[in-house]
C-alpha cells in the first residue's frame, strides 16, 4: 500500500480524517507497551484494559488536536496515565487531553533514566517502595505532585516529603 | 537509537521480574524507540490485544447519541424509538434555535403591537408545519424511497416524526407564550389551530403533494384566513374565538379520520 | 412447479403520456435474475413496484405469496425485502455505521447489541468495515453505492432488489460484488437491474429485457445472445447497411443487423442481442 513504513505522525493525521485502519495500526504499534506499563501501575487488569480502550478512543477523537510535538508514544502515555488517574479517583471518565507537552525532565532525572545498571541502579534498589513509587510517578511518568498523589492514593504533602527524602537518599548514594 | 533493550530484559520486564531502575529505563526508552516497542508487541497476548481492540472499534463505530436521545432513554423510551425521534430534524440544535428565534419574534411583534397577541398567534401554528416539511417525505428526507420499503418507514415513521415535531413545537410555543403581555386565554389559543393544521398537512401528504408543498399551502391558507378574518370581523381575534376553536377541533378530527383512511396511499403511493 | 416470488399480471403504470409499464406480466423466482433495458424502459418502475414503494395503475402484483395492497401483508413483505434504489439518498451527517443502523431500526431490530452486530456484518460484507465511522459526505460515490447495498443485506432478505448495484464501482469492487451475490445463503430471489452486461453474464441464471414498457425477452443469457446469431459481422470499414455499427479496439468495425452475403459473421454476445432488440423496438416505436 505505501512504499515505506508510515510514521506515527502520518497515522495520527489519518486518524484525524476518520480512518479506522490507521487507528488500528496505531493500536497495533502502541497497545502492547501501553497495556504492560499501565499494568505496572494498577493491579486490576479489567481497569487496565478499560483505560487502554478509553485511551485509543480519546486518540480517535482528539487526533486533530495533536500538534506534532514530541513522540506520539509520549502523547499517548500522557492521555493514558491521566485516564488511569481519573478512574482511580472517581471511577468515571473525565480527563482532558494534555494541551501542552510534558515538562523537560531535570538533569538528575535524565541521569536516572539513562542507565541500566550500576551504582545508581543499586541505590534505587535500596530505596523503599514508597519512595521509588513517587520517583517513578514524577520523573518517569511525568506527573505533577498532585497527579502523583491521585495515582498513588496519598496526600499531596506526603508526595512532596517523600520526593525530598528520595532525592536526598539518591544524592547521598551518588556522592 | 544508540541502544536497544535486550531480549532477556524485555522478558523480565513483561513478567515483572525486573528491578525498578531497569524498568524505569525500559519504559523511558520505549517511549522513544519504535523497534523496542515492536519487540514488546511481538510478545503480546493476542486474545487480550483483540479483546481490547473490539472495545475500541465498538466505541468509534457506535452511533453518536445526541443529548435528546440520552434524555429520551433516561425517561424510559426504548433505544430504537428514541433514535428515530432524536434523528428528526426538528429536534436538532439548529432547528431549536431557529424556532425559538421565530417565536421570540412573534412575542416581540405582539408586544410592539401594543399587546395585541395576533402576530404571535398567527405565527405559532406555522412552527410545526415547518417542522413537518423538514421531517419526512421529499425533498427533505433524502432516504425516503429506501425508508418506504421498510416495515416501519412509511406511516409509522411519519407518525413518530410528526409527534416529535408537535411535541417540541408545543413546548417551545408554550414557553414563548408565557412572555405575552397580559396573557389570558389567548396564550393557548394557538394550540388547537396548530394541531389542526398539522393533521391537515399530514392528510395532504397522502395525495400527490410533496410534504413541502402541503405544508406551504396550508401555511398560506392559514395566514390568509387570519388576515381576512382580522379585516372583515369587528371582533378582535376572530380566528381564535370559541367558535373558531370548535371549528379547529372538528377539523383536526376530520383530518385525522381522512389521514387514517388514506394510510395506504402514504404507505404505497401511486405517484412518486 | 416453479416457486414465484414476484408475480406481475397485466401491470400498467403511466406517468403523464409515458407508458412506463404497458401490461407487463411475469413471474420471478429464487436465483439471480437480470433486468436489462434502456433508461426509461420501465425497469426502475418495475423495481419500485416490486419493492412496494409504488402502486401500479392497473394489474395485480403478488410478492412473496402475499398481496401488497393489504396492510398486514405489505408489512410482512417489507420484513423480508432488501432494496437498493437507483438513486439512494443518505443523511450526509450520519456515519456509514449510523446510516445502516438507522435502516436496521426501521427493519424492526430493536435490540441494540444484536443490531450493531448485524450492521457490522453487512458493512464488512460490502467491504466498508474500515470506513464504518466515516461520515457519508466523506465517502466516494462507489462507497455510497456499496453502503446502500449493505443496508439491503440486513436480516438476510428473501427478496433482494438491486437497481444499478455496480454503477460507479471499479472492476475489483464489481468482482467482489458478484462473489457476494453468488454466495448469498438460503438462495434468495435476487433481481438485478443493470446496464452492465458483464454482470448479467457473470451472475444471472435468467435475463429479462424490458423495452417500451413490455417484456421483449425472457430466458437465459446464452439464449439472449443466440437471438443475434448470424446477425453480427465484422468488416474493415463501416457498412451503412448495418442497423448499428461501431469501431472496435483493433480498428475493424462490428456490425449488427442483416449481414450481406459475403460478410464475416462473428459470435453474438449479449450486447449485440440487446442492441439489436432495443434498436428494433425503437424502430417500431418510430414507425408506430
Amino acid at each position: 500500500m505505501r512504499g515505506r513504513a508510515t510514521t506515527d505522525q502520518e497515522l495520527i493525521v489519518a486518524v484525524g480524517e476518520a480512518d479506522a485502519a490507521a487507528l488500528r495500526a496505531l493500536y497495533d504499534r502502541h497497545g502492547t507497551w501501553l497495556t504492560i506499563r499501565l499494568a505496572r501501575r494498577c493491579a486490576d487488569p479489567a481497569t487496565v484494559e478499560e483505560v487502554v480502550q478509553d485511551t485509543f478512543l480519546a486518540v480517535w477523537q482528539g487526533a486533530a488536536r495533536y500538534r506534532g510535538e514530541g513522540e506520539v508514544a509520549a502523547w499517548i502515555w500522557g492521555i493514558a496515565i491521566r485516564r488511569l488517574i481519573d478512574r482511580l479517583r472517581t471511577r468515571r471518565q473525565t480527563a482532558e487531553l494534555p494541551g501542552r507537552p510534558d515538562p523537560e525532565p531535570s538533569a538528575e532525572e535524565l541521569v536516572l533514566l539513562g542507565i541500566e545498571h550500576g551504582d545508581l541502579a543499586s541505590a534505587m534498589g535500596r530505596l523503599s517502595p514508597e519512595l521509588r513509587a513517587v520517583i517513578q510517578a514524577t520523573a518517569l511518568d511525568g506527573l505533577t505532585t498532585r497527579e502523583a498523589a491521585h495515582l498513588l492514593g496519598i496526600p499531596q504533602g506526603t508526595v512532596k516529603t517523600r520526593l525530598v527524602r528520595a532525592r536526598r537518599e539518591l544524592r547521598g548514594a551518588l556522592a | 537509537m544508540s541502544w536497544h533493550v535486550q531480549a532477556p530484559t524485555i522478558d523480565a520486564y513483561i513478567s515483572g521480574r525486573i528491578d525498578a531502575a531497569a524498568a524505569f529505563s525500559v519504559e523511558a526508552h520505549v517511549l522513544a524507540c519504535s523497534q523496542c516497542r515492536e519487540s514488546l508487541s511481538a510478545r503480546a497476548d493476542p486474545d487480550r490485544h483483540e479483546r481490547i481492540w473490539a472495545g475500541v472499534r465498538e466505541g468509534i463505530e457506535r452511533p453518536r447519541e445526541r443529548a435528546v436521545e440520552r434524555l429520551l432513554r433516561a425517561i424510559g423510551v426504548r433505544n430504537d424509538l428514541a433514535r428515530l425521534l432524536a434523528t428528526t430534524p426538528m429536534l436538532q440544535g439548529s432547528w431549536v434555535v431557529a424556532v425559538a428565534l421565530t417565536l421570540a419574534f412573534g412575542v416581540i411583534a405582539s408586544r410592539a403591537a401594543g399587546g395585541d397577541p395576533l402576530p404571535f398567534l398567527a405565527l405559532a401554528p406555522l412552527v410545526p408545519l415547518a417542522g413537518i416539511a423538514a421531517a419526512f417525505g421529499r425533498p427533505a428526507d433524502p432516504a425516503w424511497e429506501l425508508e418506504l420499503s421498510t416495515p416501519t418507514g412509511g406511516f409509522t415513521l411519519m407518525l413518530i416524526r410528526s409527534t416529535a415535531v408537535l411535541a417540541v413545537s408545543v413546548l417551545l410555543a408554550g414557553i414563548a407564550a408565557m412572555f405575552l403581555p397580559h396573557a389570558g386565554w389567548e396564550a393557548a389559543a394557538w394550540l388547537l389551530p396548530a394541531l389542526g393544521l398539522t393533521v391537515v398537512t399530514l392528510a395532504a401528504t397522502s395525495t400527490r403533494l410533496s410534504t413541502v408543498t402541503a405544508a406551504g399551502t396550508v401555511s398560506c391558507a392559514w395566514l390568509a384566513l387570519v388576515v381576512v378574518t382580522d379585516r372583515l370581523s369587528d371582533r378582535p381575534l376572530a380566528a381564535f374565538g370559541p367558535g373558531a376553536q370548535l371549528a379547529f377541533a372538528a377539523m383536526t378530527a376530520a383530518a385525522a379520520v381522512i389521514l387514517l383512511a388514506r394510510h395506504t396511499a402514504v404507505e404505497r403511493p401511486t405517484r412518486i | 412447479m416453479v416457486q414465484t416470488t414476484i408475480g406481475l399480471t397485466g401491470v400498467e403504470k403511466r406517468f403523464g403520456a409515458v407508458h412506463a409499464l404497458d401490461g407487463m406480466s411475469l413471474g420471478i423466482g429464487p436465483g439471480v435474475t437480470g433486468l436489462l433495458g434502456p433508461n426509461g424502459a420501465g425497469k426502475t418502475t418495475m423495481m419500485r413496484i416490486a419493492a412496494t414503494v409504488l402502486a401500479p395503475d392497473r394489474g395485480t402484483v403478488r410478492l412473496l405469496d402475499r398481496d401488497p395492497t393489504d396492510a398486514e401483508d405489505r408489512v410482512e413483505i417489507r420484513r423480508r425485502l432488501g432494496y437498493l434504489p437507483q438513486e439512494p439518498g443518505f443523511y450526509q451527517r450520519f456515519t456509514a455505521f449510523e446510516f445502516v443502523d438507522y435502516v436496521a431500526i426501521l427493519k424492526e431490530m430493536s435490540d441494540r447489541r444484536s443490531r450493531h452486530e448485524e450492521v457490522r456484518r453487512v458493512l464488512d460484507l460490502a467491504g466498508l468495515g474500515d470506513v464504518a465511522s466515516r461520515q457519508v459526505k466523506a465517502l466516494s460515490g462507489g462507497m455510497r453505492r456499496r453502503l446502500a447495498f449493505a443496508q439491503a443485506l440486513l436480516r438476510d432478505p428473501e427478496l433482494l432488489l438491486l437497481d444499478e448495484p455496480t454503477a460507479g464501482l471499479d472492476p475489483e469492487q464489481r468482482l467482489r460484488f458478484r462473489e457476494l451475490v453468488s454466495n448469498l445463503p438460503h438462495r434468495p430471489t435476487v433481481v438485478l437491474s443493470t446496464h452492465a452486461t458483464e454482470d448479467i453474464t457473470a451472475l444471472c441464471e435468467r435475463v429479462i429485457v424490458i423495452a417500451g414498457g413490455v417484456v421483449r425477452f425472457d430466458g437465459t443469457p446464452e439464449a439472449l445472445a443466440a437471438t443475434a446469431n448470424g446477425r453480427v459481422w465484422i468488416a474493415h470499414a463501416a457498412d451503412r447497411r448495418a442497423a448499428l455499427s461501431w469501431r472496435m479496439g483493433d480498428g475493424r468495425h462490428r456490425h449488427i443487423g442483416d449481414p450481406p452475403a459475403d460478410a464475416e459473421t462473428a459470435t453474438a454476445t449479449i450486447d449485440d442481442a440487446y442492441l439489436l432488440m432495443v434498436g428494433e423496438v425503437r424502430g417500431q416505436e418510430v414507425a408506430a
